[in-house]
């Protein structure tokens, strides 16, 4: 009887072990259930956060009935897709994004009868995304640039000429040098200064013509590579003031801006470097053919351009044999790798919407403005060799894989750091997926464009072979000669302080 | 070594046998063959009435014919665990396609190749479904059977996990426990089930293709339920809680593809406090749907039963990675764009010839809030009121109805969510006389002014007038009536009452002549908008139904009948802003068919000829002259 007892108890032991096993299995290996317990207690704490709110720009127009469209255009000319005002009860106000910041937007009101223009010294990035809209008064920001009228607008054109006569882009005005220019514009106007007197009367009297038969004094959109007497519209001078030509206007413009010490400072150890990949339909390659951007990444709606890379290795590292500042301390390139996403794919995402660097939203041109070291090249130190990057671009999701999303395997584009159009920057404009332009070795550059496989350092030239490893010009009117610097979307270049 | 010769030779005699025996006793094989033709005087070529209204399919339309070919296999690996498969091959493709291989070499055009068509016109066979079972028997007072992979559901009931249609019935796939305590007083189910990406949540999706999602992440999307029942001589208690959760990727996650903050960085580029990537991705719940039944049978006398049900259903529903379907799909969703709890409850009495002379009475009280949605319910081919309702198919609480995948001879469904109010039936049978009387009255929770059809409730987009199931079409560009799935108007102020009678009488002459007929008026009255009498709706439907069956050998039996439809609607369409119409409409069916059943081999044939006559006082009147046909052939072994 004990024995069976013992049995029993035996088998249902067994019974109840397999049991649990089967249990322990089924609960833990694909049931469904060990997820929401592992999530449970793995969870982070990340959280939705709201984007940054934006910065808006509060000011008055002169003379402008309600309804008048206030436009904005960046440092660089290009007029803001997507952001605009409208004059109600004279004021308006004109929103930014938060999350980038602006210097020197140009904003121009027109109305059939009127024409204004003013200079926007700074807007300011925000420093949270849960703080508030940032309002910026024009008149308190900037009291000679509002409201605006006759006055600013002649301001304006002064410190645009002052730029353009020097061979500078207006993107180059810091907020200070707009800031304190207009403050001593404003005294010299006040106190009778005769050039800036009779620049200010010479604009006003233009300005009484604006509009009429659709023409009026100022451009909006300055043509590239326009120069001092281009501010001013000679068709409409022809037809509403015989007695000024183009000339009469700049030499009163200069004039003026002789008045006014436009001084430009750049970071001598940074400079702004501009990525701008261009996805749109149509693009070309270097050999002049239509780029195929999907040889090798897969498409699908809802990826981006994104960037990665690193500085390169054969850039020049302080040591014993190489001293600053023709060369990058470890700590340096640590920093910069990091900035450039080091070779992690779909990290550092490119923007096309209008925003952090971009100049014309959803227009197929990602941008990717950075802050990057920078020596200039040439030096002897250093056999000529300066800051050098190896990138790539991907089109993928965030935190995605390489497969599928980059390029192409393998290779790396390079590029130098080397301001050649003396803009303050370094603008690199790439057709994404061009295996003809500065992909470093299996360079898809044709023999009859100078293609020789590789593609070599400007140190390395190899004589007949063609290289590509700096800032470059683009070929906008499609002759198949790349003969334009690309404008650098809104970015500006790092200027500092002139040193008293 | 003359010993071990025949040691050897006595061992191949004796157990050659019974290995062989062992195996084909372990094996067992079920096969089955189903054609399928399909005739209506229309242009549209395909072998299914109603194919799926969302996705494009390739094998619906109304004229053609088609043949599946089906393997059951069934497997005993020891006396307490078995295995089975179900291999079929797909159905859609049509004799006229001869040899269509499976290719599709040229986009969607369709050619006289072979390769032009796709699988689903070339007959593939596929893996259906699989379980394995194992009886595991703890104690001798409890035993559980573990069965892993395919179900049809059908252990809980329709309010909750609802068993799934029929072609569905390998697809749902999952781990399923049953036990039983003593001797089967004590019950239990538990289950796992892996939800179909398909139609168990918003967008009819667990993710995919809702316009909030740029990852959908549906391979860890379960539904869980547990049944515990205690069925005593005198009744039975089922308590059953199911609940679904379709979860999501954590988008804020830095370790997620696809992550909003890759480098726990914000739009500003700030570090975002807690954020670290630890190579972990955490998971969201975008859709959650917990319904619970307790349901009680008492059965205290031979004549005298009475059941209640009682449900709780709650809805959750995260905004943040939910599109709202409402707003942005035109209305058409299959849960309302918030979170929700709700309730049900229905009564039920029955007395069972408690006179003894054939008089049976059935008695029904149900109430289902406006709210209550059960997204893993029974879609068809399934009923939860006693009523015969305003379309003959069933009721079912749920907004996921599936009347789709059916032909033209099978009863659609509607949803009862809202509805409340009452039924009694008589049923009286003597000798060969069948007889029963319905009665039933509904007003609806769903009734309310200025309700929230723009961003919350789902309306279907249409929402008025008789539902045609004759002549049904998804897009409605017939003015085919309500959408059985459209329990939500804007402005409703509904009561409806519900009249059936039939009757049925068998005659005994050859193997049977039996005599059937159906009355039903329905009495739907709608007051709308109470800022306005203009647009007031009242429906008067009436039909009757008049069949006669006749067996005349064995196995042989014929069909012939007809149907007259009488809908009179006053303001049966239209909107505040332009007015409403009166409608007519007037339809007439004549059917026959035989159905034969020989050694094994069944056969049916229907046809039936339909005229709709709609006269319309807003629009232009329309008419059907429709005659159409299906026929069967099944054979299994």
């Amino acid at each position: 009887m004990r024995g069976d007892v013992h049995r029993l108890r035996s088998a249902a032991y067994r019974r109840l072990t397999v049991w649990a096993n089967v249990g322990a299995v089924l609960a833990f290996t694909g049931c469904g259930l060990e997820g929401p317990i592992i999530n449970a207690g793995t969870r982070d704490k990340s959280t939705l956060l709201p984007d940054a709110a934006d910065n808006v720009v509060i000011g008055a127009v002169e003379g402008a009935p309600d309804g008048t469209v206030v436009k904005a255009y960046q440092a660089s000319g290009k007029p803001f897709g997507g952001i605009s005002g409208v004059v109600a009860g004279s004021t308006f106000e004109v929103r930014f994004p938060g999350n980038t910041l602006y210097t020197g937007v140009r904003l121009e009101a027109r109305w059939s009868g009127g024409q204004a223009l003013a200079l926007v010294p700074l807007l300011p990035r925000q420093k949270s995304v849960l703080d508030p809209e940032n309002l910026v008064d024009l008149a308190q920001e900037a009291p000679g640039m509002s409201p605006l009228s006759a006055t600013s607008t002649a301001f304006t054109l002064i410190l645009w000429g002052k730029v353009l006569s020097e061979g500078k882009g207006a993107a180059s005005l810091s907020p200070g040098v707009i800031r304190q220019s207009a403050a001593l514009l404003t005294a010299q106007l006040t106190g009778h200064n005769a050039e800036v007197v009779g620049f200010v009367d010479m604009v006003r009297s233009l300005l009484s013509g604006a509009g009429d038969g659709g023409l009026y004094p100022f451009p909006g959109l300055l043509e590239e590579g326009g120069g001092v007497g281009d501010l001013v519209d000679a068709d409409f001078l022809a037809a509403h003031a015989p007695g000024t030509d183009t000339e009469a206007f700049e030499q009163a413009l200069l004039a003026a801006a002789a008045e006014v010490d436009v001084a430009v400072c750049l970071a001598g150890d940074r400079i702004r470097v501009v990525f701008l990949c261009d996805m749109g339909p149509g693009a070309m390659d270097g050999n002049c053919n239509e780029a195929d951007p999907f040889k090798w990444a897969i498409d699908d709606p809802d990826k981006t351009i994104y960037f990665t890379g690193g500085i390169h290795e054969t850039t020049p590292v302080c040591g014993k044999d190489i001293q600053p500042p023709a060369c990058l301390d470890q700590a340096t390139i640590d920093a910069a790798n990091q900035v450039l996403g080091n070779w992690s794919p779909n990290m550092v995402k490119m923007f096309d919407d209008g925003t952090r660097g971009d100049g014309v939203k959803g227009d197929g041109l990602y941008t990717l403005a950075l802050e990057l070291p920078y020596f200039p090249p040439g030096s002897l130190a250093t056999g000529g060799r300066g800051v050098r990057i190896g990138y790539k671009y991907s089109w993928g999701l965030p935190a995605d894989g390489w497969t599928g999303t980059e390029e192409w395997p393998g290779n790396q584009r390079l590029m130098e750091l080397a301001d050649l159009n003396g803009d303050g920057m370094v603008t690199r404009a790439d057709v994404f997926g061009d295996e003809a332009s500065n992909k470093d070795k299996a360079n898809a550059l044709s023999l009859g464009n100078g293609g020789c496989g590789p593609n070599y350092w400007e140190n390395e030239i190899q004589a007949g072979c063609a290289h590509d490893t700096r800032e470059n010009r683009v070929d906008p009117d499609g002759g198949c000669q790349p003969d334009t610097w690309p404008q650098p979307g809104s970015a500006s270049p790092i200027t500092v302080d002139c040193p008293m | 070594m003359r010993r071990l010769l025949a040691l050897l030779l006595g061992l191949s005699v004796a157990g050659l046998p019974v290995v062989v025996s062992a195996d084909i006793a372990n094996f067992d094989l079920a096969g089955r063959l189903y054609t399928k033709w399909l005739y209506r005087n229309n242009d549209s070529q395909g072998v299914l009435t109603y194919g799926n209204p969302f996705w494009p399919d390739d094998i619906a339309g109304d004229n053609g014919v088609g043949t599946e070919f089906e393997l059951k296999i069934f497997g005993r690996a020891s006396r307490y665990v078995e295995g089975y498969a179900r291999i079929q091959s797909r159905f859609g493709e049509m004799w006229q396609d001869w040899w269509e291989s499976g290719e599709r070499k040229y986009g969607g055009d369709v050619n006289t190749s072979g390769d032009s068509l796709g699988l689903n016109r070339a007959s593939y066979i596929k893996l259906r479904g699989t379980w394995v079972r194992a009886v595991i028997p703890f104690a001798s007072w409890w035993s559980n059977t573990v069965t892993i992979g395919s179900s049809d559901l059908g252990m809980f009931n329709p309010w909750t996990i609802g068993k799934v249609r029929y072609i569905d019935r390998d697809n749902g796939k999952g781990i399923f426990i049953g036990g039983i305590f003593g001797d089967g007083i004590v019950s239990y189910d538990l289950a796992m089930v892996a939800l179909p990406k398909l139609y168990v949540g918003p967008w009819w999706s667990t993710g995919i293709g809702d316009p909030s999602l740029t990852r959908p992440f549906y391979s860890q999307d379960w539904a869980y339920g547990a049944k515990i029942t205690v069925a005593p001589d005198w009744g039975t208690f089922t308590a059953i809680s199911t609940l679904t959760n379709d979860v999501e990727i954590d988008m804020t996650d830095p370790d997620a593809v696809g992550s909003l903050y890759i480098t726990c960085q914000d739009d500003l580029g700030n570090p975002i406090q807690g954020c670290e990537k630890d190579h972990a991705v955490d998971y969201f719940s975008r859709y959650m749907n917990s319904v619970t039944t307790l349901e009680m049978q008492l059965d205290p006398l031979d004549w005298f039963s009475a059941n209640a049900l009682y449900g709780v259903a709650v809805g959750r529903l995260d905004k943040q990675i939910t599109a709202n379907g409402v707003a942005q799909n035109q209305g058409v969703s299959p849960v309302a764009y918030k979170d929700t709890t709700d309730l049900a409850i229905r009564h039920r009495i029955e007395l069972a010839d408690p006179l003894d002379i054939g008089l049976s009475f059935q008695f029904e009280y149900f109430y289902i809030g406006e709210d209550w949605n059960s997204i893993f319910a029974s879609r068809r081919e399934s009923d939860v009121l006693l009523t015969d309702g305003l379309v003959e198919g069933g009721q079912l609480p749920t907004l996921n109805l599936a009347n789709e995948f059916i032909d033209f001879d099978e009863d659609f469904v509607e949803s009862c969510i809202g509805w409340h109010g009452n039924t009694a039936k008589a049923l009286f049978a003597w000798e060969a006389l069948d007889l029963d009387v319905e009665g039933t009255y509904i007003q609806y929770n769903t009734n309310a002014q200025n309700r929230d059809v723009d961003e919350t409730y789902p309306d279907f987009l249409h929402s008025e007038g008789y539902t045609d199931t004759d002549l049904y079409d998804y897009a409605n560009t017939t003015d085919r009536g309500r959408d059985p799935r459209s329990v939500y108007r804007r402005n409703q102020d509904r009561e409806t009452v519900v009249a059936v009678v039939n009757i049925r009488y068998v005659f005994d002459v050859l193997e049977g002549l039996e005599l059937a007929g159906k009355g039903k008026f329905i009495w739907d009255r709608d007051y709308r908008s109470h800022t306005s009498v203009e647009d007031d709706y009242t429906g008067q439907i009436w039909k009757a139904r008049l069949k006669m069956g006749l067996g005349i050998i064995d196995g042989l039996k014929v069909e012939v009948g007809g149907q007259f439809d009488w809908w009179d609607e006053e303001n049966r369409k239209g909107t505040l802003e332009q007015g409403y119409g009166d409608d007519r409409t007037w339809k007439a069916k004549a059917f026959w068919g035989l159905t034969y059943n020989y050694e094994g081999l069944k056969f049916r044939y229907y046809m039936e000829y339909l005229h709709k006559d709609q006269a319309r006082e807003r629009d232009v009147d329309q008419l059907w002259s429709v005659f159409r046909s299906k026929a069967s052939l099944e054979v299994n072994w």
